[in-house]
């Protein structure tokens, strides 16, 4: 599809944030006599009610194929244009913000410096614009099923939490029965005959050990065996030992199980949390958790309370039928520049690459690519193109700015 | 001493210690080709010590041992050509695995151009103005590989360096006792005087060439054949950034910088090729001097990007092709580092 090359671009004032110090005006003034700039205006603030609707009239009424607005950081609104321009029926990547608040205006306190200092920036935007293409979000529906690793008190009691409330749970165990460190005692007498019945949409694997790990929140691929098993959310129950001198330590093989994960883990070895106070079983990595004595020592009624908060946790945002948005701003691998020196594979922690023995290349799996760019900028032999991000989009930016 | 090389090729190749033999061969026109050698019969056609290097051994390797393979391979090359795929085999160009690299004390190189046009004399470390600058200032010249063989201080011996090479020697019943005390004292002498060398030829570089004016002024001279990156092994990209339509400017930024300045250089990009080949591939540089010997414009490529090397790999405590264990710098994320580069 080519798309047109009519620019518009718009400066924002940000109340006084930005106007009270560089001269927006000679900004716009100065981009407007840029070639294909169509038009170049100011505006109050343009996150406002008022702005979004102000640009959707102006994006639909002059016809613009690309927007630049000069503004605050894309981490604030970058969402809230990118949404301007589908109401506008404009492919939301051919939109590019320009910060000129954070970057200009609350650093840069002569108003000649600061003024000249946006006219570059928005100058290297409008050229990138330029070279921008539409992109496609997919939307997957994301996989309201749980995977439980350790059969222990803690593992079958999320279990059985999660497939009262409805949920398919698939739990693991490593050894041949479920009970883990209280296997006999009474207290695990009864989920344990729960969770080998069958019944109750527990499915569970003894005698297994997952040996990758791939996906995302919603999206999640085990592999175990010859098996895959697919989830939206991963627990982690797999207890912990007693160590030599008198303290605890994870469970033998966990070690290798966050290494699958990517787990950032702590100095004792145990998985790092999202937020000690706030939620003290959630992992950094969105849809792992960690529950019983995996998260730390901890007594049998505890390991339940902590299953209790997980499977709540996961019923409340991994919802049937919520849909999740692919990220196209992907990486790709060209297959001709590939030396195969899986260089990418060791930087990408998502798991989205992958090494093709038999063509020697690495290839990257559109659905878990996060783009992230980790890759592109590794690869030493320039294979790997981040699209929106492309050598092509960041010359023309640069050399916009420099001019 | 070719003699007694040859006959640990063919010790090897009857005795199974290895399938296969990879070394320089005298070929047609007093050229040295690389073989492959698996009939013992071929082997009188090895010749380990050719006086100039026309292909980087690492290369030769790399060009059929990309992946593991079935079969032994002894390997006989120079110490930087086993050094470089030492750094190849890091970005799995080259796999070490089944390969015995057996080196020498390397008596050096003399430049292609001399050798072509039979105004040279053997190589010889005692004899230095013969040699490629590189070469001349080289102090890798032994040690490197499984095992090499010891020419000096007394007759030719074979000594191991690493634990299969040392088991090689074992298994064709050879000696692998100390070193002896002369070619201890013969290589400590000669290092002294190459680091020497080293550190006066550095310092000329510096001399003559500090700043953006004198870079300017050293790949003034560049015709921009690319020889130097065709002939580095360690240069091994199927596209090299320089040549990727993507990096270049539209029409549109020329003109505006000729209107600008008053003028363009075109083709562009000269020193960004150096610059960025040096950014890519210097750490890894095992100064073989290949670059150099293979510039039609006689630009000292090899000793600039040598230089470079032995900076930049300080500042991480790297050596190029010392330890196929030893992580490439720029592959390895340390969240804590390089403070004193801050500001
Ligand atoms: S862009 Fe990031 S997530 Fe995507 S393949 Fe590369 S490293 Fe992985
Ligand atoms: S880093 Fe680049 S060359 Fe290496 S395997 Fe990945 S894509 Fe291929
Ligand atoms: S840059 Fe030159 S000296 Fe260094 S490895 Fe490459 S060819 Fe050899
Ligand atoms: S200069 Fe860089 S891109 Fe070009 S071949 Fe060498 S390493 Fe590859
Ligand atoms: S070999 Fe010499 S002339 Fe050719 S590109 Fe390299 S430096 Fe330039």
């Amino acid at each position: 599809m080519t798309v047109g090359k009519r620019i518009g671009v718009f400066v924002c004032a940000c109340g006084p944030n930005i106007a009270d110090v560089l001269d927006i005006e000679r900004v716009a003034g100065e981009i407007g006599k840029l070639d294909g700039v169509i038009l170049s205006e100011t505006f109050g603030l343009l996150c406002s009610p008022d702005g979004r609707k102000h640009l959707v009239s102006r994006i639909r009424g002059n016809d613009l194929h690309r927007v630049v607005i000069a503004a605050c950081s894309p981490r604030d609104h970058e969402t809230t244009f990118m949404k301007v321009c589908e109401e506008a029926d404009l492919n939301p990547f051919m939109m590019e913000m320009v910060n000129i608040r954070e970057h200009v205006a609350w650093v840069t306190p002569d108003r000649d410096a600061a003024t000249e200092k946006a006219v570059r920036l928005v100058r290297g935007a409008v050229r990138r614009t330029m070279r921008h293409e539409p992109l496609e979000k997919m939307k997957i529906v994301c996989n309201p099923d749980t995977v439980v690793i350790g059969g222990g008190l803690a593992g079958m009691t999320t279990a059985i939490l999660l497939a009262e409330a409805g949920r398919q749970v698939t739990l693991i165990e490593k050894s041949d029965s479920p009970g883990g460190f209280l296997s006999g005692d009474r207290r695990v007498a009864e989920p344990a005959r729960t969770v080998s019945s069958g019944k109750k949409g527990i499915k569970m694997l003894l005698n297994t050990q997952p040996e990758e790990i791939v996906g995302f929140f919603g999206n999640f691929v085990l592999s175990a065996g010859n098996m895959e098993i697919k989830a939206g959310a991963v627990v982690l129950a797999t207890g912990c030992i007693a160590t030599e001198n008198g303290g605890f330590a994870p469970a033998e093989d966990f070690g290798r199980l966050a290494e699958l994960l990517r787990l950032p883990l702590d100095d004792e070895g145990f998985p790092e949390r999202e937020h000690a106070s706030l939620s003290p079983l959630a992992t950094p990595i969105e849809g792992v958790y960690v529950t019983g004595c995996a998260g730390g020592p901890c007594f049998p009624e505890e390991a339940v309370a902590r299953s209790e908060a997980v499977a709540g946790a996961i019923l409340s945002s991994l919802v049937p039928g919520r849909e999740l948005e692919t990220e196209p701003r992907t990486s790709v691998i060209s297959e001709t520049l590939c030396r195969g020196c899986k260089t990418c594979l060791e930087v990408c922690t998502y798991g989205a690459i992958s090494f093709d023995a038999e063509k020697l290349v690495c290839g990257v799996n559109g659905v878990l690519c996060r783009g992230c760019g980790n890759c592109a900028a590794a690869c030493p032999s320039g294979a790997i193109r981040s699209r929106h991000f492309t050598p092509d989009q960041l010359r023309y930016q640069v050399e916009g700015l420099l001019r | 001493m070719r003699d007694v090389l040859l006959n640990l090729m063919l010790r090897a190749l009857e005795s199974g210690v290895a399938d296969y033999v990879l070394t320089p061969s005298r070929g047609p026109g007093g050229t040295f080709p690389w073989i492959l050698v698996n009939d013992v019969r071929l082997l009188d056609r090895a010749e380990p010590f050719p006086p100039v290097m026309y292909v980087q051994g690492a290369k030769a390797l790399a060009s059929f041992a990309r992946s593991p393979f079935g079969g032994k391979v002894l390997a006989v090359m120079r110490p930087c050509e086993a050094r470089a795929a030492v750094e190849l085999s890091k970005l799995d160009q080259v796999t070490m695995q089944n390969v015995y690299f057996l080196t020498m004390d390397c008596p050096g190189a003399v430049p292609v151009k001399s050798y072509r046009n039979g105004d040279f004399t053997e190589p010889d470390p005692g004899e230095p103005e013969s040699l490629r600058p590189l070469c001349r200032q080289c102090t890798h010249f032994t040690g490197a590989g499984d095992l090499f063989l010891a020419l000096h201080g007394g007759p030719p011996v074979f000594r191991p360096v690493t634990g299969s090479g040392r088991e090689l020697l074992e298994t064709l019943g050879m000696e692998t006792g100390e070193d002896r005390a002369e070619w201890v004292e013969w290589r400590d002498a000669l290092l002294r005087h190459r680091k020497e060398a080293r550190k006066r030829g550095m310092e000329d570089m510096r001399r003559s060439y500090t700043g953006l004016g004198g870079l300017a002024r050293l790949y003034g001279g560049c015709i921009s054949c690319r020889n130097c990156r065709t002939v580095c092994p360690i240069c091994y990209c199927r596209l090299c950034f320089i040549d990727m339509k993507d990096r270049r400017s539209p029409a549109s930024d020329h003109l505006h910088r000729s209107g600008e300045r008053g003028g363009d250089r075109l083709p562009g990009g000269t020193l960004l090729f150096h610059m960025g080949r040096m950014a890519h591939m210097s750490l890894s540089c095992v100064s073989c001097g290949m670059c150099e010997d293979a510039c039609p414009s006689d630009i000292p490529v090899g000793r600039m990007v040598s230089m470079v090397s032995e900076k930049t790999a300080a500042v991480f405590g790297y050596e190029a092709g010392r330890d196929t264990e030893e992580p490439l710098p720029l592959n390895t994320f340390e969240p804590d580092e390089l403070h004193e580069y801050e500001d």
